[in-house]
């Protein structure tokens, strides 16, 4: 019997919290049974049970929302870079074939560390947030456009000359939607980068976001709330996964 | 190398002229001069005595792979040549309706290529080039892809279609059976480099369809066709094994 792919999906997403759930109770069990020390550890059900506490005393949902913005602008920012610098490289060999490996290399290092640089220059703001943010996505967004509109098939290339196409025509017509899945790709990569960046920022230097959250509970050894907001991240970057997956595949259905 | 050598050929208005050619005999190389997409040889394309540089909006061509845009429905896809010229929206749309409904993909508009068959896909891209009312049609190997049954059928459609507005088309092949169904005259290449070897008027009846298959007088076409392009078809083999024995070795 051959399912069809919602079914798939349904079925696949039905395992993965099936998994999530038995691990959440096999660690309660492990601190309500003493094999994991309360001090160290929440039971997951405390977790839970602070994120109404999480709403009403810390404003987790103003903390969240501010989260949520700085890294859509962020995004956003890594995106009007990212996809016009990929672009560009596609286009021009001997500049791809100059920063191709630097933008790999870039992608690759940890630039987290440069936040003492951009709180010297921007200050302790929620501007420093956002260029960190950015800074982190430009390279997987420019390498994903890169690959995108390089492996465009040449019979597609072939069309657009026999048809005559202006430069901006094949840019419009031809490149950004043969990219636009690969770009998708980056875009993905990148908004979990900077979720993760904004964050662990936001941890150091307590701006109000999720970050300063973790940390404010960790400072006052509320393990529960502690817990309960570090669950509410992964949450959200889950909600944030499968929000992209869906526009993805909405946008690029083909 | 050189991949062809002295090809002289004229087309007449309205004519459906066949190239046919082993492997290797420079068939994709001509497509691809007369279409403007290649530079750097020695002789001239000219339409009405025009030399033409570059890809001309008097050729359109159909291509031997796959070439509708994946992210286009079948119309988006059939009126891209119009969107092109500034062709308003409607205008475009209904043209594009019109030639769905010539290939006989009428119901498939809002249809993406995945969604379609080989065949299908195909006829979206002969609709693609007819949109722009070129004055020849350049085709390479458009049937190439498809199984034998298929091709037959869409060869009558091609041909009802081309019989109808008089076009002028030049088709690439390899396909002996194709060149002669559709074809008023059918040029011969040989083998590398590539010159053309014979030419052979088709004087078969028209309207033509398939039902040709079965005269007398088209196996006669395909038995002279094939007695001027076995020895090049054997040259083309050898120099292919050739190749993949010194590959091997």
């Amino acid at each position: 019997m051959t399912l069809r792919p919602a079914s798939r999906r349904a079925q696949n997403r039905l395992a993965t919290w099936g998994v999530i759930l038995a691990l959440g109770v096999a660690l309660q069990v492990m601190v309500e049974t003493g094999a994991l020390s309360r001090y160290v550890v929440s039971p997951p059900t405390e977790a839970l049970g602070s994120l109404g506490e999480l709403f009403v005393e810390d404003r987790l949902a103003q903390v969240f929302l501010l989260t949520l913005g700085m890294t859509f602008v962020a995004a956003a920012c890594a995106i009007a870079v990212g996809v016009p610098l990929g672009l560009l490289l596609a286009r021009v060999e001997l500049l791809r074939r100059s920063f191709e490996s630097w933008l790999g290399a870039a992608f690759s290092a940890p630039l987290v560390l440069l936040y003492p640089l951009f709180l010297v220059i921007l200050g302790r703001g929620l501007g420093t947030l956002i260029v960190m943010g950015a800074l982190v996505g430009i390279a997987p967004i420019a390498l994903k456009t890169i690959e995108g509109a390089r492996s465009i098939p040449p019979v597609l290339e072939n069309v657009a000359r026999s048809m005559n196409m202006t430069q901006g025509q094949r840019l419009r017509l031809l490149v950004i939607p043969a990219a636009l899945p690969s770009v998708f790709a980056g875009v993905r990569i990148a908004l979990i980068y900077i979720l993760i960046n904004i964050v662990a920022i936001d941890f150091l230097v307590s701006l109000g976001g999720l970050g300063s959250l973790v940390a404010a509970t960790y400072d006052r050894y509320d393990m529960p709330a502690m817990y309960g907001s570090i669950l509410f991240v992964i949450l959200t970057s889950i909600a944030f996964f499968t929000l992209i997956e869906a526009g993805e595949r909405w946008l690029t259905r083909r | 190398m050189t991949a062809l050598h002295g090809v002289d050929l004229a087309v007449e208005e309205g004519e459906f002229v066949a190239v046919i050619g082993p492997s290797g005999c420079g068939k994709s190389t001509l497509f691809s001069i007369i279409g403007g997409l290649l530079d750097g040889y020695d002789g001239s394309v000219e339409i009405d005595g025009r030399p033409v540089v570059g890809p001309h909006r008097d050729i359109g061509m159909v291509f031997q792979e796959e070439s509708t845009f994946p992210w286009r429905t079948a119309l988006e896809n059939v009126a891209l040549p119009l969107q092109l010229a500034g062709v308003p929206k409607k205008e475009r749309e209904d043209r594009a309706r019109e030639l769905i409904a010539l290939v006989g993909l009428t119901g498939f508009e809002d249809a993406r290529p995945a969604q379609l068959s080989g065949g299908m896909r195909q006829r979206i891209s002969i609709a693609r080039a007819f949109a722009a009312q070129p004055r020849i049609m350049l085709m390479d190997e458009p049937f190439g892809a498809l199984d034998e049954q298929t091709r037959l059928l869409l060869c009558d459609k091609l041909l009802e279609i081309c019989q109808a507005m008089k076009q002028t088309t030049l088709l690439i092949t390899h396909n002996i059976t194709e060149a002669v169904q559709m074809s008023d005259r059918v040029v011969v290449m040989s083998y590398r480099p590539g010159t053309i070897k014979s030419v052979i008027d088709i004087d078969l009846p028209r309207p033509r369809t398939s039902e040709a298959l079965s005269s007398a007088a088209f196996g006669g076409y395909v038995g002279r066709i094939w007695h001027d392009l076995r020895e090049e078809a054997s040259k083309g083999m050898a120099a292919a094994e050739a190749g993949a024995r010194k590959a091997r070795a």
